[in-house]
Formats: C-alpha cells, sequence, structure tokens
C-alpha cells in the first residue's frame, strides 16, 4: 500500500521488470476494487433508510420551541414513562444475557433428541406479530391464566404491571442473545478446556477465566441488541403492561398517545428523547466492547 | 517416576483407537509415539494425560494407578498441537494460568507467580514478549509459549501432541535441536506424537511404532532402523521395497533366481530390502529393467522392474497352506501394505552411484547384499483362486518360516 509513493529517482525509467511504479494521477489497482461505488451506495442508502427519517423527527420536533420541549421533558409522566421503557429494557436485557447464554450453550455443545426443534422455537419471538405474542403473553399471565392466578395466590401481580412489562422484553429479546452467542460459542477451542483442566483448572475456573472472556464482545453485542429491541417494542408490551400513567406506562405508547391528540411535535419530542438515551447507552457499550478489543489486541 | 501402560484398550463407539497396547516410559526418558494417522498415537497421549477414558487396562504413575486421578489431579503438562494458547490472555498470564488456578492455600503469591512464570518464559528463550498477545507471536514462539505454560505446574510428565505438526521447515528442524538440548538440561519424562520419522529418529531415546492401535515395536532409533521388528516397521521407517519370494532347501529364491543360502525353514517368505542395500553387479543375482530413475541426495534411485526368466520356480503369491490368522492389522491407505503381494510390474527402488547410473530402459542386474525375510502374509480372507499358469509349479507346502535376517 506505501510503495507506489518512492517511485521518483531510484527507479529505471521506463518500463521496468518488477511491480511498476504507479504513474502519477492513476492510483494503484485495487486488490478489492470497487470501493468508490460501493461506498457511495452505501452512503445513499443509509441516508435514505436512517439518517433522513431521524433528521425530519429531530427537525419536526423544534416546532415544539426549547420552553415546551424542556417542559415535556421534566413532565413527571414522561420521565415514568422514560423511566419503564428503559428500565425493564435493561433488566429484560440482563435476563436475557443470562438465560440467553445458557439456551446458546446448550443448543451449542450437546446433541439430544428435539435440538434442532428447540432451535426452531428460539426464533419464534422473531417471526411471531408482536401484538400476538402480547395477547398469548396477557392471557397466559392474567388474572385467570394459567399462570396469573398461581401467582397472583402468592400475592405476584404480573400482568398490568411493569413486571409484565418486562416479562414481554424478555420473550422478544431472547433471540438477540442466543442467536448471537451460539457461532461464538461453537468457535470455541476444545482444547482450551482441555489445557485448562490439563493446567489444574477446575470447571468453574475453565469457565470464568477461559471461556467467559472469550465470548465477552459477542455477549455485550446481544445485550445492546436485546436492549435496543426492549426498548422500541411496542406490540407486544400494551396487551400486557396495564398501561397506567405514571406506573406502566411506555414511551413509545406516549408517543401513540401524542399522535392519536394530533401533538406531533411533542410526539417527535419524546421520540428524540428516547433516540438519545439509546443512543448514549449504545455508545457506551460499543465504547467498553472497544475497550475491551484494544485491551486484548494492544501490544505492549 | 516411571509411566506404565498396562494392556489398555480405547474404544470410540465400535472402533478400538487402542487395541491391547502395553508400554512402559521410563523415568527421565524422552518417547516418540510414531504411526501414521489413525494408528492411536494421540488417543493413548490423551489416555496418559486423562483427558480420554480407557476403556480397559490401567495407567500407573510409579505405583499409583491413574484410574484414580482427574485431569486435574495427575499433574501432566499437555502441549497442544495447535498449542490451544488462551488468546484474550498475554503471554504471561497463560505460563501463569497453572499457578494461578492453585487451590489458595498452595497457590504462591501474586508476584512470585509472575516471577515464576518470567523464569519459565526466559528457559524457553522468549523472554522480553510476556505482554504480548498469542496472536502477535509467530509459531515457533507460541510453541515455545505453550511448553512454558504446561511447565509452569512443575509437571510429573510432559506430553506434547505433533509438536512441530504447525511449523514451517526451517523452524521445525531448529524447534527439533532446541527441544533436544532442552530435554537433556531439563530432564523431564517426556512423550511426544509425531507421524514424521525423521523426527522421531532424530529425537527420542527411544521410539513407540505403532499401527492400527497396537504396538508394533519399542525400540531405540538405531535398532529400529537397522533390526525392524515387523513388516510394518520396515515399511514404514525408511524407504525400502520388498518381494515375494520363497526358501527352499536353505537357499532364498526370488523370482525364480537363488540368491543365497538363509537360515530360515522352507516356504514362502516376504523379502524386504533397502535401496542402499543393492548393488549393480554383472553377476548379479536379479535381472531387471530400469524404469524410472531419479537424483535424490548424492545418489540416484532407480525404479527397476524384475524380469522373472524362469518361470517355472516363481513361487506362488498365495500358497494354498498359507497361516489362516488372516485378520492380520488392516494398514492405513496412504502406506505401502508390506502385506500386498505386488502385482508382476510393481518396480523395486536401488540406489545407484551417480556416475554409474545405467538409462532407463536399460536391463541390469544386481544383488541384494542384506535381505531380511519376514513370514509371507496371511492368505486374504476370501482365498482368490489362483489358477496355476501353464508350466507353472505351486510353491513345495512348508511351515510358516521363522523371520530371519540372511547373513549378507
Amino acid at each position: 500500500m506505501t510503495a507506489p509513493r518512492t517511485v521518483t529517482a531510484a527507479a529505471s525509467p521506463g518500463p521496468g521488470p518488477g511491480p511498476g511504479p504507479a504513474r502519477r494521477g492513476w492510483r494503484a489497482p485495487s486488490v478489492i476494487p470497487g470501493f468508490g461505488p460501493t461506498l457511495g451506495i452505501t452512503l445513499g442508502y443509509l441516508g435514505l433508510v436512517v439518517l433522513i427519517p431521524l433528521a425530519a423527527l429531530v427537525w419536526r420536533s423544534t416546532e415544539l420551541g426549547a420552553a415546551a420541549f424542556w417542559d415535556l421533558a421534566r413532565d413527571p409522566r414522561t420521565l415514568a414513562a422514560l423511566r419503564t421503557s428503559f428500565g425493564a429494557a435493561l433488566i429484560a436485557a440482563g435476563v436475557n444475557a443470562v438465560f440467553g447464554a445458557l439456551v446458546a450453550w446448550v443448543l451449542v455443545r450437546y446433541r439430544f433428541a428435539g435440538r434442532r426443534l428447540l432451535d426452531a422455537v428460539v426464533d419464534l419471538p422473531f417471526a411471531l406479530p408482536t401484538a400476538v405474542a402480547g395477547i398469548a403473553l396477557a392471557a397466559l399471565y392474567g388474572p385467570q391464566g394459567w399462570l396469573g392466578k398461581p401467582l397472583a395466590a402468592l400475592g405476584i401481580q404480573v400482568a398490568y404491571a411493569p413486571a409484565g412489562i418486562v416479562v414481554a422484553l424478555v420473550f422478544v429479546g431472547l433471540p438477540f442473545v442466543v442467536r448471537t452467542l451460539q457461532p461464538v460459542i461453537a468457535e470455541i477451542d476444545r482444547e482450551w478446556e482441555e489445557a485448562a483442566a490439563s493446567l489444574g483448572a477446575r470447571r468453574a475456573q475453565t469457565v470464568r477465566r477461559v471461556i467467559a472472556p472469550s465470548l465477552l464482545p459477542a455477549w455485550a453485542t446481544g445485550f445492546a441488541l436485546a436492549l435496543a429491541r426492549g426498548v422500541g417494542e411496542y406490540g407486544s408490551v400494551i396487551f400486557i403492561a396495564g398501561n397506567l400513567p405514571h406506573v406502566s406506562e411506555i414511551a413509545p405508547l406516549l408517543i401513540v398517545i401524542k399522535l392519536e391528540e394530533f401533538n406531533y411535535p411533542a410526539a417527535t419530542a419524546v421520540g428524540v428523547m428516547m433516540l438519545s438515551i439509546s443512543f448514549a447507552l449504545l455508545l457506551v457499550i460499543n465504547l467498553l466492547q472497544a475497550w475491551n478489543r484494544r485491551r486484548l489486541t494492544d501490544a505492549r | 517416576m516411571d509411566v506404565r501402560i498396562d494392556h489398555v484398550r480405547k474404544e470410540f463407539g465400535r472402533f478400538a483407537a487402542l487395541d491391547d497396547t502395553s508400554l512402559t516410559i521410563h523415568d527421565g526418558e524422552l518417547v516418540a509415539l510414531l504411526g501414521p494417522s489413525g494408528s492411536g498415537k494421540t488417543t493413548l497421549l490423551r489416555v496418559l494425560a486423562g483427558l480420554e477414558r480407557p476403556s480397559a487396562g490401567r495407567i500407573l504413575f510409579g505405583d499409583q494407578d491413574a484410574a484414580s486421578l482427574s485431569v486435574q489431579e495427575r499433574n501432566i503438562g499437555f502441549v497442544f498441537q495447535h498449542y490451544a494458547l488462551f488468546k484474550h490472555m498475554t503471554v504471561l498470564d497463560n505460563v501463569a494460568f497453572g499457578l494461578s488456578v492453585c487451590p489458595a492455600r498452595r497457590r504462591p503469591p501474586r508476584a512470585e507467580i509472575a516471577a515464576r512464570a518470567r523464569r519459565l518464559l526466559a528457559l524457553v528463550q522468549i523472554d522480553g514478549l510476556d505482554r504480548r498477545y498469542p496472536d502477535q507471536l509467530s509459531g515457533g514462539q507460541r510453541q515455545r509459549v505453550a511448553l512454558a505454560r504446561a511447565l509452569a505446574t512443575d509437571p510429573r510428565v510432559l506430553l506434547l501432541d505433533e509438536p512441530f505438526g504447525a511449523l514451517d521447515a526451517r523452524v521445525r528442524k531448529d524447534l527439533r535441536h532446541w527441544l533436544r538440548g532442552f530435554h537433556d538440561r531439563t530432564g523431564h519424562t517426556t512423550v511426544f506424537v509425531t507421524h514424521d520419522q525423521d523426527e522421531a529418529l532424530e529425537l527420542a531415546d527411544r521410539v513407540v511404532v505403532m499401527n492400527a492401535g497396537r504396538v508394533e515395536q519399542v525400540a531405540d532409533p538405531d535398532t529400529l532402523y537397522d533390526r525392524p521388528a515387523s513388516p510394518f516397521v520396515f515399511a514404514f521407517i525408511g524407504d525400502s521395497s520388498s518381494l515375494p519370494a520363497t526358501v527352499r532347501a536353505g537357499r532364498l529364491w526370488v523370482a525364480g533366481r537363488a540368491l543365497g543360502p538363509v537360515p530360515a525353514a522352507d516356504g514362502p517368505v516376504r523379502l524386504f530390502f533397502r535401496p542402499h542395500h543393492a548393488r549393480l553387479a554383472d553377476t548379479g543375482a536379479l535381472v531387471g529393467r530400469v524404469v524410472a530413475s531419479r537424483r535424490q541426495g548424492d545418489r540416484r534411485r532407480l525404479d527397476v522392474a524384475l524380469r522373472p526368466d524362469a518361470p517355472s520356480d516363481a513361487p506362488s503369491d498365495a500358497p494354498p497352506d498359507a497361516p489362516s490368522d488372516a485378520a492380520g492389522p488392516p494398514h492405513s491407505a496412504d502406506l505401502p501394505r508390506p502385506g500386498d503381494a505386488p502385482a508382476a510390474s510393481t518396480p523395486v527402488e536401488i540406489d545407484v552411484a551417480t556416475d554409474a547410473a545405467p538409462p532407463v530402459g536399460a536391463s541390469i542386474r544386481f544383488d541384494i547384499t542384506r535381505p531380511s525375510l519376514f513370514p509371507a502374509p496371511a492368505a486374504p480372507r476370501r482365498p482368490i483362486v489362483v489358477a496355476p499358469r501353464p508350466g507353472t509349479a505351486l510353491a513345495p507346502p512348508g511351515p510358516k518360516p521363522d523371520r530371519a535376517h540372511a547373513a549378507g
């Protein structure tokens, strides 16, 4: 990549053998051509699909004016909705990180009857319309449901309470963690485990010191994906959440309510708040990952 | 402390990877397990390490039965073929791993662990790289890190699986010499697996030749090369050719010609010889035609198709009274099968001086200066009926001949 610059004096003029000096004004032909067009298409596509809509969102929310925006941001109902959304999404992503990793481990590491079926089941939350999932969960955890009734007897209310939101988000977020971790677990070298054992490490030490660290980047990605999905989830949550303002009302629902009142600026303003928080969270996760990668690959 | 492998058997499903293997490894010895792929050498190493459980038989570390010991408790150092270094750990952390997972009461303090790991890295001569990650090392360096890591817990036995398999030829050679010197300095009882006979012969005190899950021969390199105990070993170690032959009245007959007196009982035998144990001579007993000639080192190697010119004396390839223990060990497909009778056209290899090399197509006569005889191979399981050619007499029935080395 660096060679063609140093042509000037030393190289014999005229066509010489070996790698021909690049002519001025021409880039040396690349081994992987097509950088220009592909980057252009990528930028155009991302702009069209992601950046322009987001810019429109931000632009629309400015109609509200700074003062009104600030008032909305400090409105207890807005704050409660944002807290519910992000809190539930964080808890659900955490639950999925633990149990999704377990599911992925079992699916990759063991061979048993019905493994492929179970593997397909993991994708159901992807495939199911979220409203269907919400209705099913609401029926299951409702006061008369199979699970809701015994839980109610124990004094635990899941449906129509914040706990219900977490349940719904665990449901929709599970495939993200499982599918992200599966290929990475499959990549784990069995010999690492054997090497650790031959060096005297007990199983728990091997898992903690050898396996978990090698899964960490994928784990963080799966967590971030599940979190992002949870924050934006609407369909499955509203059926089970009860949607009580200040208690179990999620931010996307607040946006819908504002829209139904034809208060577009307020709706977009809540959207911008969600966007900022999500962006900040993903940024933190990515920074952590980058730090971890650097820690692993830096010489000295 | 000696390691004894006592009638060990290991099956994977219905496949016996190890079939009644016994072996004693002496204290401080450097032993090579040599064999073609699938011969069970890696399985034996893994059984020693406790990574596989034998289906039958015992492994003894000194007087202690290893069956009662888990992998963790065996205190062996295992170096994997692809090193299996923990790639999220620095070189230093890799080497320190074995010490840092010790039970708390036996674990040395942190500073001492680091100091010991550094000493080991110095011992394997890669100090100064302790903050690197495995991905940033060359193959040879990784190999040494793996060795240092395995040595950290002061293992009773060091086991190396194809230690040089993943390295390029140059590094391989250097590291081979280095490992020999390292073993002489540190004196660890060491067992390594290889499919490279040069590596085994050059490096090991004793070589264990394995084939189809069994030990064919255990010997020092000289004995192994000069006095192979079985046709398999003869064919596997070094270059060789083999011919069907017959002993009749104390003389060896090959392709219808008498070679000389041999101390063996009458009957069909298999003759093995090395290319450099053939000598061109105008009065040579064997007649053949040169079908190919190629340079090898300071000699030329000829492929010679033998020409039997007295068909009435030609011994049969499948005598009717052939020993019936037909279930001989199966041979790996990529090796010469010493048991096979060559087709009539299978040439033998002989070495000649470059200035005396006859051209391709020439008829030559030569003697075999040092033939080795083995019992003729068992008959195929489903006997193939060989119709005698007109005028061909079957070899006279005789007892299964003993293995013998002809005097010269």
